[in-house]
């Protein structure tokens, strides 16, 4: 900056002639300018910040027109960043600097649209009167770069005294638009500055990105294979319900994903003292030996609060070496494990000469109790299936005497009810017949009349003494009747022998006049002593009948028996005789 | 006492127990007769001339027997509530029998304890109306001594 400020003095030569040295000075003054111009447009080029651009074009314009005050401001709408240089000037004056730039916006707003990279000079050999501006300015430009960038520049008057004349504004318009020029030059390559350490800044990040991708998917590989081992464990043992077979599968899972050539599984039943043990690629000599003492010790050294678990919850732990020395197991085994499932249920497990051992790897350190994990699930559903069958079987059997329970109980219901039903109708009989005992009833007058009935016939039947229920004028044949006219008849005429058939009492308390008396009830009495004799072909009219018997029908029968051949019998008998007014005596 | 002792003394159970003693046997002792002779008893039915000649026959084997039923029955104290108003009408029955043969003036004997009595007269109706008294007696004022009695209370103690 001091070499540009040095040729100054001389580009103004005061000792030559006004005339000779105005002509002169006026080419001289076009070549100085054009090379001021060269100069500033050759430096301003080569600088890249904004900032530098504005405060070396300030000072080489100042230095190149003479002025020892200069202004410049920029307005960045874009970026809201306002910049400013101020040379030869109070500083105070640059609190109101602002309104100056407000007053260009305001004229850009107003007049709608302004052209671009336009510039505009609007005070010369004048002092501003617009506000925000210094006063001592001669020379204010306002410049405009495009709708964003814009602002105003201001030189103080020229230290010579002299004033600004047509080259001299010419000279700054150009000045101006280099500088405008520059400006944007260097906001681009601020731009493509930024954009080149983003781009740095991305490569870096994904550089980083890659190599994190790279372990990761080393890490996911083994996690991949662990979890497939675990899932090919657990698929192989979940289809598993034998606790000798789970034991096997197991122990043959673990070693081929350890690459161990040995390994053994103890699983110890501690009610029923049961051991199962499985070994793989032991010797004979080297092969573990268990016993219920073994064990015990075994667990109860182990059995410390962190290994006893909550009650019925299954529980494992990986064992370490030193455990592993204490128990006896180092020589044979590299990993080992003790676990429970229950309180009765207890194993240990431990598998050796592994190929592939890491000590250090964490997913090692974690497949072991993962695959114990599964083992467990598998084994407690293993035993509980052998608990299920037996209850099953139990409760098959108990079903069946459930079934036949209920069947016998079915039965007694039945029965029951029968009995009750029965019960019943004999409470209700007796109840019934105590009532009834209280009381005639035409029940009982008809039984009693039932019963004797039956005793009656049967005795009858049964005596010698029985007789016929029905009456003996019924066996026989009907009588001749004759009747009382023609008995009238033959009684006037004694053509005819009339018989009274009654007991002797009714014969002697009323009979026809000159009847002779023949009683049934003494019939082969009185009949062989009085009518023996009598001349079979005599007429007889035999009389004597009431409601309750036929006297007449019966010793008519008697005598036709006897040979009498003329026996006829009086329709009406004694009672028509009488009503007819006929002869009675006493 | 507000009671007559005569009115008392007529109406205790133990009479109504005499009573019904005196009339089952007299109905059983009236029964054998009758039952060892069915024809004669037979003509003693007809000699009332009250029955239809077809059920005279009839009449004179049930008869006895339902006398001796009854009789049984009211001396053992089964149903005698029923046996005693049988009883009751066959001597009513037997009373008006007698009644119209009386007024008829028939000449028959009563029959019935034997065939061979003197006949009918007044004096059988007194006779017959006494025992149809006593027959009443018994219907309201026997209550002791009833096989029926005993095995009554046995049986509500079982219900």
């Amino acid at each position: 900056m001091d070499q540009r400020r040095a040729p100054n003095p001389s580009a103004g030569p005061p000792l030559q002639p006004p005339v000779e040295a105005s002509r002169e000075s006026s080419g001289e003054r076009r070549a100085f300018h054009l090379d001021a111009l060269f100069e500033t447009v050759s430096e301003l080029s080569r600088l890249t910040d904004p900032k530098e651009v504005m405060e070396t074009f300030v000072l080489m314009s100042m230095g190149a027109l003479g002025t020892a005050q200069g202004l410049l401001v920029a307005q960045d709408r874009r970026s809201g960043r306002q910049h400013l240089v101020l040379r030869g000037l109070p500083e105070s004056d640059k609190e109101r600097l602002p309104d100056a730039v407000q007053s260009v916006s305001a004229k850009i707003h107003n007049e709608g649209e302004m052209l671009s990279r336009q510039v505009l000079v609007v005070v010369i050999n004048e002092s501003p009167e617009k506000p925000g501006l210094p006063e001592p300015l001669r020379v204010v430009v306002e410049w405009y770069l495009d709708e964003h960038r814009f602002g105003v520049l201001g030189y103080g008057p020229k230290v010579n005294g002299s004033a600004y004349d047509h080259q001299d504004e010419d000279f700054v318009l150009q000045l101006v638009t280099a500088f405008m020029d520059a400006l944007a030059s260097a906001s681009v390559n601020e731009t493509i500055r930024g954009l080149n350490e983003e781009l740095q800044a991305r490569n870096t990040e994904l550089q980083g990105a890659l190599l994190a991708s790279q372990d990761i998917q080393t890490r996911l590989d083994r996690r991949y294979f662990h979890f497939k081992s675990i899932c090919d464990t657990t698929r192989e043992l979940s289809g598993n319900l034998h606790a000798k077979t789970l034991l096997s599968s197991f122990l043959l899972s673990v070693m081929g994903t350890f690459s161990a050539q040995q390994g053994f599984i103890v699983l110890w039943d501690r009610r029923d003292n049961r051991i199962e043990i499985v070994t793989r690629g032991f010797g004979d000599d080297t092969s573990p030996v268990f016993d219920a003492q073994r064990l015990d010790a075994v667990f109860r050294s182990l059995l410390h609060p962190p290994f006893v678990p909550a009650q019925g919850e299954k529980h494992y732990q990986v064992l370490t070496q030193d455990e592993l020395q204490a128990l006896e197991l180092a020589e044979t085994s590299q990993v080992g494990a003790a676990f429970l499932l229950d309180d009765n249920w207890y194993g240990l497990a431990g598998i050796g000469n592994s190929l592939a051992r890491s000590e250090d790897d964490q997913g090692e350190r974690e497949l072991l109790p993962a695959l114990l994990q599964g083992f467990l699930v598998s084994l407690g559903n293993a035993l509980a299936f052998e608990t299920i069958q037996k209850l099953n079987s139990d409760l098959l059997r108990k079903n069946a005497e459930l079934r036949q329970t209920l069947d016998e109980l079915q039965q007694s219901r039945q029965t029951i009810s029968l009995l009750e039903a029965t019960a019943n109708r004999f409470s209700s009989l007796l109840r019934s017949e105590t009532l009834r005992i209280k009381r005639v009833s035409l029940f009982d007058c008809l039984a009693l009349a039932l019963v004797s009935l039956v005793l009656a016939l049967v005795f009858n039947a049964s005596s010698p003494g029985g007789i016929s229920l029905l009456p003996e004028t019924w066996g026989q044949p009907r009588p001749d009747y004759i009747d009382v006219a023609w008995a009238k008849l033959k009684h006037e005429s004694q053509g005819a022998l009339f018989l009274d058939a009654r007991p002797t009492e009714f014969y002697n308390q009323s009979r026809i006049v000159g009847a002779e008396n023949l009683p049934l009830n003494l019939f082969d009495f009185v009949y062989s002593m009085r009518f023996a004799m009598l001349d079979p072909e005599k007429d007889v009219v035999v009389y004597g009948r009431n409601i309750s018997r036929r006297y007449d029908e019966q010793v008519a029968a008697k005598l036709k028996e006897r040979g009498m051949v003329n026996v006829r019998v009086m329709e009406g008998g004694l009672r028509q005789w009488q009503r007819n007014g006929l002869p009675v005596e006493p | 006492m507000t009671k007559n002792p005569l009115v008392r003394l007529l109406t205790h159970e133990y009479v109504a127990l005499a009573l019904r003693l005196y009339i089952g046997g007299l109905f059983i002792y009236a029964s054998m007769y009758k039952i060892s002779y069915t024809a004669e008893f037979a003509e003693t039915i007809a000699s009332y001339q009250l029955v239809p000649y077809w059920a005279v026959n009839v009449l004179s084997v049930f008869m006895p027997w339902f006398e001796l039923v009854c009789g049984v029955l009211l001396i053992i104290g089964f149903r005698a509530k029923s046996a005693v108003v049988l009883i009751g009408g066959m001597l009513v029955m037997f009373t008006i029998a007698v009644v119209v043969n009386l007024l008829r003036d028939s000449p028959i004997p009563c029959g019935c304890f034997s065939s061979v009595e003197d006949p009918i007269s007044w004096w059988t109706v007194v006779r017959d109306l006494i025992w149809v008294a006593m027959t009443v007696h018994i219907y309201y004022f026997d209550k002791i001594l009833h096989l029926e009695n005993h095995f009554t209370s046995r049986i509500e103690k079982i219900a």
